[in-house]
């Protein structure tokens, strides 16, 4: 048999549509970067995204576009496993689920029924919503949890519509957190200051290992570089942290090319907004779920623990590889600077 | 293994002829397979009730592992502008009388054009087909696919399903529905005219099928040596049934990342084990777990 890519469709060969959003000039723009794709159209998108008996992980090898009408909730109070970076009235919210990358430990995988992509093309509902909500309190807001906003950006242009949306709004801090590493959004976006783009980093061995179609991390680092020499708010997230039998061999690497990198530019961490650093950890009920779907994956199937309904690593590993990262961090950018659950 | 279910025997007697399947016994339905191919055809019979009853039968027999594919292979009609022969992979079924719809994933490659289809419960006749035709919109009608999606669902994912049809009329006026028992000739030479086409893909989806059946293989080897070793090392250690658990999971992703645990357990074969109680156990598993 041939490798998978000779057999699988490559994904984005089928978009689902949302009859109800077939006309919207968002849809349209959206299908115009895939002319050869098979359009179906579809009533509601829980018709394809929560049939029963799916595989994520078989579905994100040939991924599908789902195009749809996001209804109501659209924002959520921040989860307890989430760092708020000491900022009150935390939300995120989700305007894509699904992610471009295939990271084995993704707790996407565990979280939804489907390995196909959702866009909800109506982003001005969540502004209208979202102009209620900051016309009674400043807000944190997180807008690229559930995907990764940023690496979809050639096709749908939301961490540009977000930031516009940003820069008329004081009393609204988003963060857009990323693994890709395409340099050339930043000339599309506005350089605020109330907009913070979040790399995630991991050392190149547990990318090999674990984050399968994601840019090296000498590419998301140089991305994340050539952001803040701009001038852009820039936060690095060494979460999650990853256990491997060399992770601190690994973790010494990355910080490394970090340092070279720095220096290269002439710039320095303390010009970072913030970093943060937080070992893998996840509910439960996801672990379960992705542990069947996800049986090979050596980050998946780690004995983890157990703690009040999350697992984690065991405290004594947890604790040594957060305070490792956490004591070199702190040789380069103030503690204060440095988050951690 | 790729299940391959057909209403009529004129529509599979090709694949069966080019496979050389061998007829089954025991079962309510006809059934061909070459079990080393990974092939099986199961003939259903006309209709919904009948579709759906084949694929729960033949899914009790041979229950379908994650890996199976499921292919529903048949003739349909269309509308008068997708021409008879044409063989079309449906990525959207309808269920007339009840409106419901249902997607099959469409995650392999595939030479042939796609379309929408509408399962009906009676033959569908040409006025019906104008009367409901939307522009630009490639519909088929047959009597089973939504019912297989139905009944498949129970045992496979949409991921695992493929429904394949070829259009054999463009709907039938009510004295040709009188006649269609005749039409097998013709039925006959239109499926084996396809077969050039559609053989090779059913070829591709047994051996797609087969990669899969061996991957999963592997996991499933590590697994139970896994299993065999915990049984063993959890009598050892007298463990309760959450550090059983535990020292499975402990010992699967042993395996899993080739960590050479077996010398560590040798030494303490020769030391410690088996431990005394419980509790000794306890402080031993502990021990193993802080060494990942």
């Amino acid at each position: 048999m041939n490798s998978r890519q000779d057999y699988e469709n490559p994904s984005f060969t089928h978009i689902y549509v949302e009859k109800r959003v077939q006309t919207h000039p968002r849809t349209r723009e959206l299908l115009m970067h895939f002319p050869n794709a098979q359009i179906v159209m579809i009533d509601h998108y829980k018709d394809v995204f929560n049939r029963r008996g799916q595989d994520a992980v078989v579905q994100h090898r040939s991924q599908s576009l789902i195009l749809a009408r996001k209804e109501d909730h659209f924002f959520y109070e921040g989860a307890p496993v989430c760092q708020d970076f000491g900022n009150t009235n935390f939300y995120y919210c989700s305007t894509m689920m699904n992610c471009l990358f295939d990271c084995s430990y993704c707790y996407l995988k565990g979280m939804y029924p489907s390995g196909h992509l959702v866009i909800f093309v109506n982003l001005e509902d969540y502004f209208a919503e979202l102009e209620c909500m900051l016309a009674q309190r400043s807000m944190y807001l997180c807008v690229s949890y559930d995907a990764d906003l940023l690496a979809m950006e050639p096709v749908a242009g939301y961490a540009k519509l977000w930031s516009d949306f940003a820069a008329l709004h004081e009393n609204l801090k988003l963060e857009i957190r990323t693994k890709s590493a395409r340099t050339a959004m930043w000339d599309n976006l506005i350089c605020l200051s109330n907009v913070i783009y979040a790399f995630t980093l991991s050392p190149q061995r547990m990318i090999d290992a674990c984050e399968s179609g994601t840019p090296t991390a000498r590419a998301r680092i140089s991305c994340a570089l050539a952001g803040l020499e701009r001038g852009f708010p820039i936060r690095l997230c060494f979460d999650p942290m990853l256990y491997l039998p060399t992770w601190r061999e690994d973790y010494g690497e990355l910080l490394s090319e970090l340092d070279a990198a720095f220096t290269d530019r002439g710039l320095t961490m303390q010009k970072l907004t913030d970093v943060s650093v937080g070992t893998f950890r996840i509910s439960q009920d996801y672990l379960k779920k992705l542990r069947r779907v996800q049986p090979m994956a050596p980050a998946v199937q780690f004995p983890y623990v157990n703690i009040g309904g999350v697992y984690q690593y065991p405290p004594r590993l947890l604790t040594e590889m957060e305070a490792y990262l956490i004591g070199e961090l702190s040789k380069r950018i103030d503690k204060e600077n440095i988050y951690h659950e | 293994m790729l299940s391959i279910y057909s209403a009529l025997f004129v529509e599979a007697q090709e694949i069966i002829r080019r496979f050389q399947l061998k007829k089954e016994t025991d079962h309510h339905f006809e059934v061909f397979s070459d079990v080393e191919k990974g092939i099986r055809i199961v003939l259903t019979g006309v209709g919904a009730i009948a579709a759906a009853t084949a694929v729960a039968e033949i899914s009790t027999c041979y229950p379908p592992k994650s890996t199976d594919l499921v292919c529903n292979f048949g003739s349909c009609a269309a509308a008068e502008e997708l021409p008879v022969g044409n063989v079309y992979l449906c990525n959207k079924l309808t269920e007339d009388i009840s409106g419901r719809t249902f997607y099959p994933d469409i995650s392999y490659r595939h030479p042939f054009d796609e379309a929408e289809l509408i399962s009906c419960a009676q033959i569908r006749e040409t006025e019906q087909m104008k009367s409901d035709g939307i522009a630009g919109r490639q519909r088929l009608y047959d009597m089973e696919a939504a019912a297989i999606y139905q009944a498949a669902n129970y045992y496979y994912g949409p991921h695992q399903m493929i429904f394949l049809k070829v259009v054999s009329d463009h709907g039938l006026d009510a004295k040709q529905t009188a006649q269609i028992v005749h039409m097998r000739e013709a039925m006959a030479t239109l499926m084996k005219n396809v077969t050039s086409k559609v053989c090779p893909y059913l070829e591709g989806l047994c051996e797609i099928s087969r990669a899969n059946e061996e991957a999963d293989g592997k996991q499933a080897d590590l697994r139970r040596e896994a299993e065999t070793e915990a049984a063993r090392l959890g009598e050892e250690l007298h463990c309760s049934a959450v550090m059983q658990g535990e020292l499975r999971q402990l010992l699967f992703y042993w395996k899993l990342t080739g960590t050479d645990y077996e010398r560590v357990l040798e030494d303490y074969r020769r030391t410690c084990l088996p431990a005394k109680d419980k509790r000794e156990g306890k402080r031993i598993l502990d021990e193993l777990k802080a060494r990942l």
